[in-house]
């Protein structure tokens, strides 16, 4: 039943990119990667815009090469259609300051990546897409 | 008499105020430049003052030379403090003697005719005619004081703060005694003939360049201030006393006035010395404090350099662990097709080794965190704990099958949910339970979870126990073990069990362990506050 979703992975490194694609692509999610900040925020405008699909659930790495994912976060819950879209923070920060402005940006989780292998971010996604919010 | 009083304590002030400045700061060319200004103040009035005294006739000729002698190099001087005011100037040796040639070669031509001759007396005021070279040398001296003041009007410009309050009293000071000297000595001096009591004005007039510049000069030290104020009411007191007591009609009173002066000089002294004691103890308590403000800045840096590079380390250790642990997981879970059987064995220790390292990175970034005063714990409410006791019964149970030692969770049907960190309060009890296995060699480790009032776990382990010296300091000790485990687990680190204590403090419970002894197993016990 999770084979239509449509996960947007917001990511830089190429590694980690692969690892998730393939556990998500296996697991029957379709898989969007975006690498740049920037990029991030002009598709949030699109789906706003109507020119591209919303996804289901957005993993978003707070790390970027040109910014820093509370700016693409904010930006989520600045635009009307995107404001309650579920997203679940993924970096390798343990920060508890950069968490708190997650939650207070309601970010679903803040998953520590190295804390969690494929198979379980898989388990923890189909959850929460498995019951409606 | 009234003149000699006044000159004498002019030229007495005025040689006190030069060597108190020159006292503060020798080194100070500023300060050095002042104090031969006020050398040549002292000569230029002394010489100017006795060349008009009719007992000294016969030398009022020399002393009128002195008078413009050392009028030029008075003027030099001056120039030479501006430029210096009020930091110090470093002019190449060519500049130095340029500047200073030519107020020298005139001061040495006044001793000749070329700049004044042919004295005479009028109403007992020494008259001179002008020699060849009087304009010349005119036009020098108020080049050099002209130039001066044009500098130091320019420095106001573009000084702020204290160096522009002081550059505005060395130029009252400076406009004040410039117009009364140039205009009687210079200027009225060749257009009328001016009694003595008028000419010795420019004298007095030069006091006020000489005050308000000690001022200034002083005022960025506001605290020595007090002492110069009080050495100079000293020093002046002092001189009437003793001029009082030249002025002695008799020998009774002369030796009268002798007591008091010596008195007074001894209690001048005892009150000087008194405020130079009290400058110093505050001087050394804002030295303290200053010390003390560095080094609280620096903390800050450290502390904040500290906090940056634990962030950076955070992302470049677990980064690649990431990946690790990732394609490891692929690996195993058969995205690159089906793994034999051996392989899937080194490869399922591999995954063990991987998880191990994270767990290590984490409890180093954690500790770093802990002792750098940050909050690592976030407290989440309705937290069951069972999953997280599956979780770690489900990674340990190889560990003590490893070693042919039983594990055992025991807990009752209900267990009351807990405010906790999910993840931290994972990390806590893993330490515990796998310190446990690690220290056991026969028997095994027990796991009881006891829920009434507060969340209770308690693990039982029959391994080598511990020392009742040991157990005082169990959780105070990073990167410290004890002798004993050190030799039964040479490897270990000595930190799981401070970050233990770390987390469950931030979880607002408590733990603490228990031993009958070395060999003799202990008990971890875990309390915590139920929500």
């Amino acid at each position: 039943m999770y084979m239509k979703k449509t996960i947007l992975l917001i990511e830089d490194d190429e590694a980690i990119i692969e690892i998730y694609k393939i556990a998500l692509g296996k697991a029957g999610f379709k898989v969007e990667v975006i690498s740049l900040g920037e990029k991030a925020k002009e598709k949030v405008k699109e789906m706003e815009q109507g020119k591209a699909d919303k996804p289901d659930l957005v993993l978003l790495d707070l790390v970027l090469p040109d910014m820093n994912g509370i700016k693409i976060l904010e930006e989520i819950r600045k635009q009307k259609t995107t404001k309650d879209l579920p997203v679940f923070v993924l970096t390798n920060y343990t920060d508890r300051e950069l968490e708190k402005i997650g939650n207070y940006l309601k970010s679903e989780r803040y998953l520590l990546k190295a804390n969690f292998t494929p198979t379980q971010l898989v388990e923890i996604i189909k959850e929460r897409l498995g019951k409606k919010k | 008499m009234i003149d000699y009083v006044l000159v004498s304590s002019i030229i007495v002030l005025d040689l006190i105020l030069g060597l108190i400045v020159y006292f503060k700061g020798r080194r100070n060319k500023t300060n050095r430049a002042f104090f031969w200004l006020t050398f040549f103040v002292m000569i230029w009035i002394a010489s100017n003052f006795l060349e008009n005294e009719i007992i000294l006739q016969d030398y009022a000729s020399l002393l009128l030379k002195i008078d413009f002698a050392s009028a030029i190099l008075l003027a030099y001087f001056f120039l030479s403090f501006c430029l210096n005011f009020p930091k110090s100037l470093d002019f190449s040796l060519k500049k130095k003697i340029g500047l200073v040639l030519l107020p020298l070669i005139f001061s040495i031509l006044s001793f000749f005719s070329l700049v004044i001759k042919n004295f005479s007396f009028y109403d007992s005021t020494i008259q001179f005619e002008r020699g060849m070279l009087y304009w010349f040398y005119a036009l020098i001296l108020i080049a050099y004081i002209g130039f001066g003041s044009l500098n130091l009007v320019f420095k106001l410009k573009r000084s702020y703060g204290i160096e522009r309050i002081q550059t505005i009293y060395i130029l009252i000071g400076l406009v004040l005694s410039a117009i009364v000297a140039i205009s009687v000595n210079l200027i009225l001096t060749q257009i009328l003939i001016v009694p003595t009591q008028i000419y010795r004005i420019g004298i007095y007039g030069i006091l006020f360049f000489v005050i308000f510049t000690t001022y200034a000069i002083i005022k960025h030290h506001l605290m020595n201030i007090k002492v110069i104020a009080t050495e100079f009411l000293v020093g002046l007191v002092s001189l009437i006393l003793l001029i009082d007591l030249l002025l002695s009609d008799s020998f009774p009173v002369a030796i009268l006035k002798t007591v008091i002066l010596v008195i007074f000089v001894y209690l001048g002294i005892s009150l000087i010395r008194s405020v130079l004691k009290e400058i110093r103890y505050r001087e050394e308590i804002k030295k303290a404090y200053e010390v003390e403000k560095r080094a609280r800045k620096d903390l800050e840096r450290l502390g904040r350099a500290k906090s940056q590079f634990i962030m950076a380390t955070q992302h470049h250790l677990r980064t690649p662990l990431t990946s690790m642990v990732g394609y490891v997981d692929l690996i195993l879970t058969g995205t690159y097709g089906r793994v034999p059987a051996k392989l899937k064995n080194i490869i399922f220790k591999f995954n063990i080794s991987t998880k191990r390292l994270i767990r290590i990175v984490n409890e180093l970034l954690d500790i770093s965190q802990f002792q750098l005063g940050k909050k690592v714990v976030s407290l989440q409410s309705n937290v069951r704990i069972e999953p997280i006791l599956d979780e770690l019964m489900e990674e340990l149970k190889f560990e003590a099958e490893h070693k042919s030692i039983y594990l055992k969770l025991k807990k009752p049907k209900k267990i009351s949910k807990i405010k906790a960190d999910s993840e931290k309060l994972k990390v806590a009890l893993f330490n515990i339970v796998d310190n446990a296995i690690k220290y056991t060699r026969k028997g095994g480790v027990t796991i009881n979870i006891e829920s009434d009032r507060k969340l209770r776990i308690v693990v039982k382990d029959t391994g080598m126990g511990i020392a009742k010296e040991g157990l005082k300091t169990l959780f105070q000790r990073t990167f410290e073990r004890g002798k004993e485990a050190k030799e039964v687990f040479a490897t270990g680190r000595g930190i799981g069990l401070y970050i233990t204590y770390q987390i469950i403090k931030a979880h607002n419970g408590k733990i603490w362990a228990e031993s009958e002894g070395e060999g003799k197993g202990s008990t971890f016990y875990i309390e915590l506050p139920v929500r």
